[in-house]
């Protein structure tokens, strides 16, 4: 069985991570791994497609944030794609009140990264 | 009458060719067959020419004499109690004679005697005291290539040592000056076919005095006693496969002798000798010497084994010691950034990567495969320690990370958290010199493509047999793999102890009972840790503020272990001061939302302030940052508390909260922590309208709380979880 899965791809400048199953403290590393990859590439926009993610809790929201403020702080450009109707994941987000930090696009076209 | 191998050889069938019966000698000497009457049988080509007498109506009285005679039939019968040589005077000179027994004949060879002094009795006793004062096996191979060279003059001695394929490596090394070195070179199995190595058990010295020699064939051919070829397995003159005279040739050597090593019955290796400048012959006492220096070797080959094991397992410990004392029991995977160099040469490996809280941590090269799943390959066998040498054959998928670890020793540090340590090592053709390989031009320079045989065309055959393999784990490799393990796991268990005391610590001011009583109101709170028995971050607190109210607040600190009960500790108690300091929940919460900003970066944690004036109005006032919608229940109904949405403590910095005032009267006032709700793969609504009309049902069950962890509670337990129920009374 699939629960986690992180697929890296987008260009070179741009690197969209797709979050794909369960986002917790058990599979936050991976994506964290993915995203240093990113960065360490030299991207200068990272994208997080959450298009797919079935959940995530506090403590995966918390990752994505330090990687959200520590990327910002070496002035790179940090998303999330995350539509309206994946409940699952849009809600916390709304109600922990990342959607105040993060910005948030609707799909992967409105993020402007070619996938 | 000449010699023909039965079919022509080549690689093919090399090692099927039957060395031990070729039907020729090399032409220095002469060998005549005797059979039980002590006539001559059969002869070598060359004798009547050699030793100036006629091999017909021979007997072995009139070869040898009478007492010569005897001494060569004793010699046969047991070797052992006749020492050297027997004199033998011909009509062309003086011989030195040997003899064995073979299939009913009585074998004698004879060799020109010696003109050059025998080894001495002193010489061979500084020899052996040099030998055994070897303080290694490789101190010790270094002695006998010395001594084996100073005593027979070849050009080159080499100690050549086996694996446990009968690859060989060239591990010591005396040479001419002017001559390449071959030191450190490798050999495959096939440079030696097993038939040959069984003849290097049976005899513990071979020469071949000149590589260009004419073999001087039997005649006849077969025993007339049997019929049967001529078993020379154990003659000194025996005629050497053509295969390898043509191996020899095409390295340029001239002469050769080789000595066995022999281990506890098993071929170690060999002591070889090449000479480059023409033929060479040591005299019988001199091989006699050299292959007494061979077994004298390998007697002490076991015991300066010992002594390498025994130096090896304190470099070992002491490594271990280093890596123990130098790991931190909060973060025991960061050793691997601290202390690469250890843990490699813990077990000589290239690359390393210990799995531990959920993450892979990696020292050296590791491979780019999913390292999840090679963890998974390795650990399914019930031992804690595997290994391979061999992973891209085991298992295809992992093929293309040879280079990295084909290699791989494993040891399943806790199967219950996948807790795993795995070494590696790149495929063996990338770590050893051929001694074939082309790019080494000394050895090539004299071959073209007409060559047949050579080391550069066994060295493709090598290329072959070691494809995706390593160089094998031994026993000290698993035995250090398995104390490391066992190191880790104590380390962990000792966290885990650690971690459950600090639990206990920061977490027993949620037991019910010290909550203490408030006046005016009845509480009932419960805390139940996650499911692996982890610390979690969940919080709640009641509290009086003299003359002003009464305070209820509930906060759960994102992430698990002691740093997040950290955080919890410090929210809680800044809460406590704050409320003392100023009653509003809004102002409460900004100002720990700075207090996060401030002193605990990274951290993240949701809370909920209410307030209960006690200004008789019956209402309270309360304020959210990012936590899940308190619920209010009464009448058979239940809904959840309308509150400005804010964002969770620690994640806006200079965020705004605003805080309501709500009617709180005859309602219960449920307040808890996600744990109580979330489930996977279902939107939170989902799960907080079953908490309503739970609640709605039972709200007046004056266990209430215990009903709803019941009812709605994730089982198994998973997160940690906090529900606080309040009413007044």
């Amino acid at each position: 069985m699939l629960e986690f899965e992180v697929v890296e791809g987008g260009t070179p400048d741009c690197a969209v991570v797709a979050v794909r199953g369960e986002l917790d403290i058990a599979t936050a590393p991976t994506l964290v791994a993915a995203l240093d990859r990113a960065t360490g590439n030299g991207a200068r926009r990272v994208v997080v497609d959450m298009l797919e993610t079935s959940f995530v809790d506090s403590t995966g929201l918390t990752t994505l944030l330090r990687v959200h403020k520590r990327f910002e702080a070496d002035g790179g450009d940090f998303s999330i794609v995350c539509g309206p109707d994946n409940l699952e994941v849009r809600r916390i987000i709304d109600l922990m009140g990342f959607n105040s930090v993060f910005v948030i696009h609707e799909s992967l076209a409105a993020a402007g990264c070619e996938q | 009458m000449t010699a023909q191998p039965v079919t022509a050889v080549d690689l093919t069938n090399c090692d099927r060719e039957p060395i031990h019966v070729p039907g020729s000698i090399q032409p220095h000497g002469a060998l005549i067959g005797f059979g039980p009457d002590r006539r001559a049988v059969l002869a070598s080509a060359n004798a009547e020419a050699l030793l100036g007498i006629a091999n017909a109506e021979l007997t072995l009285d009139q070869l040898a004499g009478a007492q010569g005679a005897r001494r060569l039939q004793q010699q046969a019968g047991n070797g052992d109690q006749v020492t050297g040589p027997t004199p033998v005077t011909t009509p062309n000179g003086e011989f030195e004679a040997t003899a064995h027994h073979s299939d009913g004949l009585l074998i004698v060879e004879l060799e020109p005697a010696a003109t050059e002094p025998s080894a001495s009795f002193e010489l061979m006793r500084g020899v052996i005291l040099r030998l055994s004062s070897a303080a290694s096996v490789a101190d010790l191979c270094a002695i006998a290539a010395r001594e084996v060279r100073s005593l027979t003059g070849f050009d080159r001695v080499m100690v050549y040592r086996f694996d446990d394929d009968y690859n060989g490596e060239v591990v010591a090394e005396e040479r001419r000056s002017d001559l390449n070195p071959f030191l450190g070179l490798h050999y495959p199995a096939t440079d030696i076919p097993a038939q040959a190595r069984a003849l290097y058990l049976a005899n513990w010295l071979r020469t071949i005095v000149d590589v260009g020699y004419e073999p001087s064939p039997l005649q006849p051919q077969t025993n007339p006693l049997n019929g049967a070829p001529v078993d020379l397995s154990h003659a000194v003159l025996r005629s050497v496969s053509p295969i390898h005279v043509e191996y020899l040739t095409n390295m340029g050597v001239a002469a050769s002798m080789s000595i066995s090593l022999i281990d506890e019955g098993r071929l170690w290796g060999l002591i070889a000798c090449h000479h480059y400048a023409g033929p060479h012959r040591p005299a019988q006492a001199t091989r006699a010497a050299a292959e007494f220096i061979g077994q004298v070797m390998s007697l002490l080959l076991a015991a300066k084994e010992r002594a390498d094991n025994y130096q090896r397992t304190i470099a070992v410990q002491s490594m271990l010691a280093t890596l123990v004392g130098g790991m931190q029991v909060e973060r025991p995977g960061e050793v691997t950034a601290s202390h690469p160099a250890e843990l490699l040469d813990l077990v000589d490996a290239t690359g390393m990567a210990l799995r531990l809280d959920g993450r892979w941590w990696t020292a050296g090269t590791t491979p780019d495969a999913d390292l999840d799943e090679i963890a998974a390959v390795m650990t399914s066998q019930d031992a804690d320690v595997t290994s391979t040498s061999s992973l891209g054959l085991d298992d295809p998928r992992f093929a293309s990370c040879k280079d990295v670890a084909s290699g791989v020793l494993a040891v399943a540090v806790s199967r219950q958290s996948g807790d795993t340590a795995l070494w590696f090592r790149p495929e063996v053709v990338q770590t050893v010199d051929w001694g074939g390989d082309p790019q080494n031009k000394v050895i090539a320079v004299a071959e073209d493509d007409t060559v047949r045989l050579s080391p550069r065309r066994s060295f493709d055959l090598w290329k072959e047999t070691v494809r995706l393999r390593s160089v094998p784990w031994t026993p000290l490799d698993h035995d250090a793999a398995g104390d490391f393990g066992r190191h880790v796991a104590g380390l962990l268990l000792q966290r885990a102890q650690r971690a459950a005391e600090v639990a206990r610590t920061l977490q027993s001011g949620l037991a019910p009972e010290a909550l203490g009583t408030l006046p005016g109101f009845r509480v009932a709170g419960r805390y139940r840790a996650g499911g692996l028995g982890d610390v979690g971050g969940d919080w709640y607190d009641v509290l009086q503020i003299p003359g002003d109210g009464t305070a209820v607040v509930i906060g759960d600190v994102a992430g698990h272990g002691v740093t997040a009960a950290t955080t919890m500790g410090h929210l809680r108690h800044a809460a406590r001061a704050y409320l003392l300091d100023d009653q509003s929940p809004a102002a409460v919460l900004r100002r720990l939302n700075a207090l996060s900003h401030w002193v605990l970066p990274d951290q993240v944690a949701t809370a909920i302030v209410v307030v209960f004036p006690s200004d008789g109005s019956g209402t309270m006032v309360m304020a959210s940052a990012g936590h899940v919608p308190p619920l209010l229940s009464a009448g058979g109904a239940a809904w959840f508390a309308e509150i400005p949405a804010a964002p969770a403590l620690g994640v806006v910095p200079g965020a705004a909260y605003s805080e309501r005032r709500l009617r709180f009267d005859h309602e219960v006032l449920l307040l808890y922590t996600d744990g109580l709700v979330e489930r996977r793969g279902e939107a939170i609504d989902v799960s907080l309208a079953r908490l309503a009309q739970a609640s709605a049902a039972h709200h007046d069950d004056p266990d209430l709380v215990d009903r709803l962890i019941e009812l709605v509670g994730p089982s198994p337990a998973e997160d940690d979880l906090a529900v606080l129920a309040v009413r007044r009374g």
